[in-house]
């Protein structure tokens, strides 16, 4: 009786297997509501944002009245020579800082990997240190270590508040913070790597350069394509380091120096929403491109 | 069949808490203000601000009457109480009944955030200056709080003075001859932060400039009148002359360590900078001899002081709560409400500005604003921190758009301290952002 309930039950509503992958996939729920919340619902308002524009009349008193323009927004972001100005100003510092950040911390990584334990996990924490540190802090940290007057490097007569200097500096800042974060999920890839062809090697007679550089690397591959990846995804939304410099040197960081800033600039100074919005939508994209072309660098590679 | 009800009852309680969340959003949204009248109690008002010690002032308020009974709301900063009264703004919920100022006066018009205070407000208009007063008027009409910037006042390094036996600059072509002499040994007359044009914005006061004003249905924009002309001028004789220093105020250790390395000869302030250059700066502490600020032309000294920060009431505040506020704002400008707001750690108050010298003994708050042993001549001092303070000019409008258009100005300004552009050029420059800004939002204009 009770089989027969069930397979009446079953024919009515959904299959076992189906229920079973129902299931299982609540677990996802907090991610999924978290993702729609956070990311997909924003989206959507950042596009019907981008679709409108706000307009006064007479003295600009009171409310703007709000009219549909289409992607006119988008368009003006498209030939905006502003931003892809900025955009060009942090592309050349992407090929300069991403490398250079990522070439250290895979220094850093294999340096922890040949390590002890004990010593790993001290240097581990230390590195790590820079990223954990609250941006305000790192500020003052950088404010007291470049000023001419407290500088413990001021012996050296360099200026990192020159003009001349604010692009090392900035460099200087962002591989510091950077660094750490980095070099965390490199060293997770290299202890994956099975201890046995490690061990394998040595007997061959393989030194400790070249199991690092004939092993330990192309272990490291996949892990490296992620952090470049976030690293361009981090500094083509260059925003931080050039923000505290633009008091410093004024005359060199502008308002609207990288596509960041000049967002920044038209949302929450300027007042220009919709258009800040098409701004960051352009950006989005320009992001989603550098990634895809990162994942087939990296599949390329791999093959 | 389990599974499927476990499903359900998870949806379910995922749909409720949408609703959950949605009903408290809507009831937001119907009170538009955060107070809320009794028929038989205190009318109940919010006050928004970053004093720290703002607590203790609606306390001591509450505590003196029974008719309003004031909430305070600490912001973390000036940023924040902006970002916070924006989404408020937007989302028509939450918003309080009395704002501190964030910004100028025709900014929260020109955004629709300030109430018409006119008739409320005649309640306390004898508590203000003339001045403080034409600072919260745009076109005749009250959108905001009576207020005066800080008074602008001079010092000069007496060692110096002495060193070149000049007497103190009386104008600001004395400054310049000053600056001509120092500048021959390294010494600097002037400081100009290549992030900060305020000092150009409070020459052009000086000299009698309004960038905006209001002419009919359109706004007259004008960064390139006489006035403005003039104290470009002076300032890129400065500049050209290699007259000044480029401290940025970011960095204040270098800049406190140049300012008293007796390197600076001359520089302009305002009283509540002055406990920071007595603590930072022990070389030269006692040797700043204060002095009005120097005139800019033939019509003698005048004071400076641009408002760039006005509080107001919300938009949409019924006129209850506007005048429970201002109950509220008369007893935070009687001598009740200063000393309740007297810093507790530090034992210190501010002196109270663009008030009514019928009203409050200012004399008092102006001498203990005067530290040890930093000016040459404290009596001096308090003659010319008490002139500053009443003397100090209104009227200075930012126009429609000052968020958009100050960091532009601030770009221009960094060029043009850095020998990148003239001075004349960054106003040039600035006047056709404002133009083209003005004309993509829709805003009537005129140049010149």
């Amino acid at each position: 009786m009770s089989s027969s309930t069930s397979t009446v039950t079953r024919s009515k509503g959904l299959s076992w297997r189906t229920l079973q992958a129902m299931k299982g996939s609540t677990f996802a729920l907090p991610f999924v509501g978290g993702f729609i919340f956070f990311v997909f619902i924003p989206i959507g308002i950042a596009l019907v944002e981008s679709l409108y524009a706000e307009k006064k009349s007479g003295l600009g008193l009171g409310k703007a009245t709000r009219s549909f323009v289409g992607f006119d927004n988008i368009a003006q972001a498209l030939q905006d020579t502003t931003f892809w100005t900025g955009l060009g100003r942090v592309a050349v510092y992407a090929i300069i800082v991403v490398p250079l950040t990522q070439g250290l911390s895979m220094l850093m990584a294999l340096l922890i990997d040949a390590a002890s334990r004990k010593t790993a996990n001290r240097f581990r924490v230390l590195l790590l240190l820079p990223y954990m540190t609250p941006g305000i802090v790192s500020t003052i940290i950088w404010i007291y270590l470049y000023s001419p007057a407290t500088s413990p490097f001021k012996g050296l007569g360099v200026n990192f508040f020159d003009s001349n200097m604010v692009w090392v500096s900035m460099g200087q800042m962002a591989i510091w913070a950077g660094l750490g974060f980095n070099m965390l999920i490199q060293y997770g890839s290299l202890q994956s790597i099975p201890g046995e062809i490690i061990e394998a090697a040595r007997l061959d007679g393989a030194s400790e350069l070249r199991i690092a550089w004939s092993i330990k690397i192309p272990y490291m591959i996949s892990a490296v394509s992620l952090t470049t990846m976030f690293n361009i995804i981090g500094v083509l939304q260059l925003f931080n380091e050039p923000y505290f410099f633009r008091s410093i040197s004024p005359q060199t960081i502008t308002k609207d120096f990288t596509p960041a800033m000049q967002i920044y600039n038209e949302a929450f100074q300027a007042g220009n929403l919709n258009y800040a919005t098409a701004l960051s939508l352009v950006l989005a994209v320009i992001l989603g491109l550098a990634s895809a072309c990162v994942y087939a660098i990296q599949n390329k590679v791999d093959k | 069949m389990k599974s499927w009800k476990t499903l359900k009852n998870v949806s379910a309680a995922i749909l409720a808490g949408a609703l959950t969340v949605s009903m408290a959003a809507c009831g937001n949204t119907a009170d538009t203000t955060a107070g809320d009248t009794k028929s038989d109690g205190p009318v109940e008002i919010e006050i928004w601000s970053w004093d720290k010690n703002g607590q203790n002032v609606v306390d001591a308020f509450n505590k003196s009457q029974d008719e309003v009974k004031a909430k305070f709301v600490l912001q973390a900063s000036n940023t924040a109480i902006q970002q916070n009264f924006r989404n408020a703004f937007k989302a028509e919920s939450g918003l309080p009944d009395y704002v501190q100022g964030f910004a100028p006066l025709t900014t929260n018009v020109a955004n629709g955030w300030a109430e018409d205070i006119s008739e409320s407000i005649k309640s306390i208009l004898g508590d203000y200056t003339d001045a403080a007063k034409s600072n919260a008027q745009l076109d005749g009409t009250y959108y905001g709080f009576p207020t005066v910037g800080s008074g602008q006042f001079s010092l000069i390094n007496t060692d110096v003075k002495a060193k070149y036996g000049v007497e103190d600059p009386k104008t600001w072509d004395e400054v310049l001859e000053l600056g001509k002499k120092a500048q021959a040994d390294g010494v600097k007359v002037f400081n100009l932060a290549g992030e900060d044009p305020s000092v150009l914005e409070a020459l052009a006061q000086e000299a009698g400039a309004n960038w905006f004003q209001i002419d009919g249905d359109q706004w007259k924009v004008n960064f390139l009148d006489k006035g403005t002309l003039k104290a470009a001028d002076v300032i890129q004789q400065m500049i050209d002359g290699d007259m000044v220093s480029n401290q940025t105020y970011k960095d204040r250790p270098s800049l406190y360590s140049f300012f008293d390395s007796g390197n600076l000869a001359f520089m302009t302030t305002q009283y509540w900078s002055i406990n920071g250059y007595k603590t930072n700066m022990p070389n030269t502490s006692g040797k700043w001899e204060p002095f009005e600020y120097p005139a800019i032309d033939d019509s003698g000294s005048k004071t400076p002081g641009i408002v760039s920060q006005v509080a107001f009431v919300p938009a949409g505040t019924d006129r209850t709560h506007q005048d429970a506020v201002m109950k509220y704002i008369h007893f935070t400008n009687t001598e009740e409400g200063i000393e309740a707001g007297r810093d507790p750690e530090t034992k210190t108050t501010g002196v109270p500005q663009g008030r009514s010298a019928d009203t409050i003994d200012i004399d008092k708050y102006i001498k203990a604003n005067i530290p040890e042993n930093f000016y040459s001549d404290d009596d001096k001092a308090f003659d010319v921190v008490k002139n500053a303070t009443e003397t100090v000019l209104g009227e200075f409008n930012l126009g429609p758009n000052y968020d958009a258009w100050f960091p532009e100005l601030q770009d221009q300004w960094g060029k043009a301290v850095a020998k990148q552009q003239t001075v004349k050029q960054a106003l040039e420059n600035t006047q056709q952002f404002v133009a083209d800004d003005l004309k993509s939002k829709g805003i009537n204009y005129t140049i010149g």
